[in-house]
């Protein structure tokens, strides 16, 4: 076992941690407004690959102008789930907005199908694809891309929950939404925005991923799966947490695909994962 | 209070996804490579051919043809059906066979084994003589025994899967394509002999069609001694990426890497592969060899080796019926299509041989005759594998898939 490996394994792990985070923190964030697990989050991921190889051959924008539109666009459909999808239920019951969410997630996917054909594509790397040489590693431009959009989209977002009147407002929904309706806070919109969210960071990540994962109405459903897997080790709810999770859940992937045998590589996470719960039931970094 | 429900909830999700999700993105039936496709709507409903001008109706074949017909396995099983109604139709139209009718009960088994295992029952009770399928393995598992039972004689097209005749199970059963073990044998052997193989990484999707190619090409370089496996591993098929397993292949300094299973893999490896210049040679099985592998995989697909059915397109009576399929339906026949009529003229030719229906004389009949087909001219061995049909290597050469050789 050399160094380069493990620096090889590191960084593949790494990468596919960084995904996880982001998928994971979507799924928190629309948690802490409204207390349900969103499952239309798996969707948002394949939908934001799906918009970036639409913008970059069907319309023919540059990159970074496709890399953008795809987030909007994954934003502005986010939006819309909530205002037509679970609004109208007008329930507070988790349950039934869960199953609504399920319910959602399964037409999103149908309509996927439907527009893009259930076919793979395949995506391009944000740039080039030239390894670089670092310690006798060989490392994608994309893997950099990945882990240097996802540190930045991670401090916005702290900023964002900080210091912005809209992420006090959400964090104060969260905490008590009577209260904040009293004091005049409109929740439906909180609501909305949070999906708008939530969204922004699943197609974020879709963008981000496909380009490695190649492209299908259905590639967020397993990777979804990973980020809720991540989201629970770090503590549902918590945001660092999700962070935590993700990363700590892409390395045990990677190194134990690498050590042990890559057949085994979803066994040894998803252990870890059991064994954490077991010893800490609300996660790692959960209250 | 508000907690303890949350948590409850929190576990009612967890199931659900599980059962939702995960099922959906894993549907990977032994047998052909799996692709996905349109839905086509098709009543499970037996369809009888209508007689071209009407005759006195007396007795009539009864052919079952059964394979995916909806879902995502269906475009293994349409060209096989297309192809089969339209010769159906015009053997009836130039008088039918032995003075009788031939009449299809068409129905659809999804692929799924316990669907197919009603299907063959129903076919059994609606006193089909002989079934053209099925098309995938599992499924044909499931149908043979009943139609065993019944003394009916089974042709696939498709089912590829090597205990179906090996081990002796089924003697109802035949086919036009051949089993799975020989295209590992020639993955070997084109490793070692052709391309001067030391060393060899085994990879495959731990599926039952990319497992079991990757285990009979690993069991056949092992015997044969002139190269080892030096790498051994199963891939998650959807996983987000492949590179600890290509850091392997590089760190055991693979000269050849033999893959076993569908291209979507396929493609995410060797472009993986590629990218952190891993130079070694790739042999993928049919379930590779498409026109979605060399999309998806671009200019990495350049100098891919994958093994394939015999191209079977030098046959006049081929292109004769190839020929009349586009002229008929407008579109260029799939995937199993010239087994699946290979399968209909061996059916027919059997029958007039026999001079019926018999299943003893049938049996006789298909082992004993060689016949002209679509696939070129075969007779069945005593297993029911056909001698005459077999697998080429091929290599992406300019953006398409040439036969080596």
């Amino acid at each position: 076992m050399t160094t380069q490996d493990l620096f090889q394994f590191i960084f593949a792990g790494l990468t596919s941690g960084a995904i996880y985070a982001l998928i994971a923190l979507g799924f928190c964030v629309v948690h802490n407004t409204m207390g349900i697990v969103n499952f239309t989050q798996v969707d948002f991921v394949s939908l934001g690959g799906m918009l970036l190889y639409s913008a970059l051959f069907s319309a023919g924008l540059a990159m970074p102008i496709a890399l953008l539109g795809a987030v909007f666009g994954v934003t502005l459909v986010a939006m819309l789930v909530e205002r037509i999808g679970i609004r109208p239920a007008r329930s507070n019951d988790p349950v039934v907005l869960i199953f609504l969410t399920i319910g959602l997630s399964i037409v999103l996917r149908g309509l996927m199908a439907l527009v893009w054909g259930k076919n793979r594509m395949a995506v391009p790397s944000l740039t080039g694809d030239e390894p670089l040489r670092l310690f006798g590693a060989a490392i994608m431009p994309q893997t950099l891309w990945i882990l240097a959009l996802t540190s930045l989209t991670i401090i916005v977002l702290v900023w964002f929950y900080r210091k912005t009147s809209l992420g006090l407002a959400m964090r104060a929904v969260a905490t008590n939404p009577r209260a904040a309706s009293v004091v005049g806070l409109p929740l439906g919109r909180i609501r909305m925005l949070t999906f708008g969210l939530a969204g922004a960071l699943g197609g974020l990540a879709g963008i981000l991923v496909t380009p490695i994962t190649t492209l299908s109405h259905d590639v967020g459903v397993l990777l979804g799966l990973k980020g809720f897997a991540a989201a629970i080790l770090g503590g549902f709810g918590s945001l660092p947490g999700a962070i935590i999770g993700g990363l700590g859940l892409g390395l045990l992937e990677s190194l134990s695909a690498g050590y042990i045998s890559s057949a085994y590589k979803d066994v040894c996470a998803f252990v870890v994962l059991l064994l954490v719960l077991f010893v800490r039931p609300k996660g790692l970094m959960g209250k | 209070m508000i907690r303890s429900i949350f948590y409850r909830v929190f576990t009612l999700c967890l199931t659900l996804f599980v059962l939702l999700m995960v099922p959906g993105c894993s549907q990977e039936e032994s047998g052909p490579a799996q692709k996905t496709a349109l839905l086509v709507e098709q009543k499970t409903a037996p369809v009888v051919m209508p007689a071209p001008h009407p005759r006195p109706v007396g007795e009539t074949f009864k052919i079952g043809l059964v394979g995916p017909y909806t879902g995502d396995l269906a475009p293994y099983g349409i060209p096989t059906r297309d192809g089969v109604i339209m010769l159906a139709e015009a053997l009836n139209a130039e008088g039918g066979l032995l003075g009788k009718l031939v009449e299809l009960l068409v129905m659809d088994d999804q692929c799924k084994p316990e669907v197919a295992a009603n299907v063959a029952t129903s076919l059994v009770s609606q006193g089909a003589h002989m079934v053209i399928g099925h098309i995938c393995s599992g499924s044909s598992k499931a149908a043979m025994g009943i139609y065993r039972e019944a003394g009916i004689v089974a042709i696939s097209p498709s089912a590829t899967n090597p205990p179906l005749t090996q081990s002796g199970d089924y003697p109802n059963f035949y086919r036009t394509i051949a089993p799975d073990d020989l295209q590992g044998k020639l993955a070997a052997t084109f490793a070692t002999e052709v391309l001067g193989a030391k060393k060899i990484a085994v990879i495959h999707d731990k599926g039952d069609y990319g497992k079991g190619f990757a285990d009979f090409a690993k069991q056949f370089v092992e015997a044969d001694g002139k190269a080892q496996v030096v790498l051994y591993e199963g891939v998650t098929p959807g996983a987000m990426d492949y590179s600890a397993v290509v850091q392997k292949i590089r760190r055991e300094g693979a000269d050849t890497v033999v893959f076993g299973g569908y291209h979507p893999e396929a493609s995410k490896l060797i472009s993986q592969m590629k990218n952190k210049r891993v130079i070694a040679a790739f042999v993928g099985p049919d379930g590779v060899k498409g026109k979605g592998f060399l999309e998806i995989a671009g200019k990495d697909a350049e100098g891919v080796y994958a093994t394939g059915p015999m191209d079977v397109s030098k046959y006049a009576m081929n292109q004769e019926i190839r020929q009349a399929f586009v002229d008929k339906y407008g579109k260029e026949p799939g995937t199993f299509f010239d087994q699946g009529v290979a399968a209909w003229q061996a059916a027919i030719n059997a029958i007039q041989m026999a001079e019926g229906t018999d299943y003893v004389k049938l049996g006789a009949a298909l082992k004993n005759n060689y016949v002209e087909t679509c696939v070129g001219k075969i007779k069945f061995h005593e297993n029911g594998d056909a001698e005459g049909v077999g697998f080429s290597i091929y290599q992406v050469r300019d953006g398409v898939f040439v036969q080596v050789q």
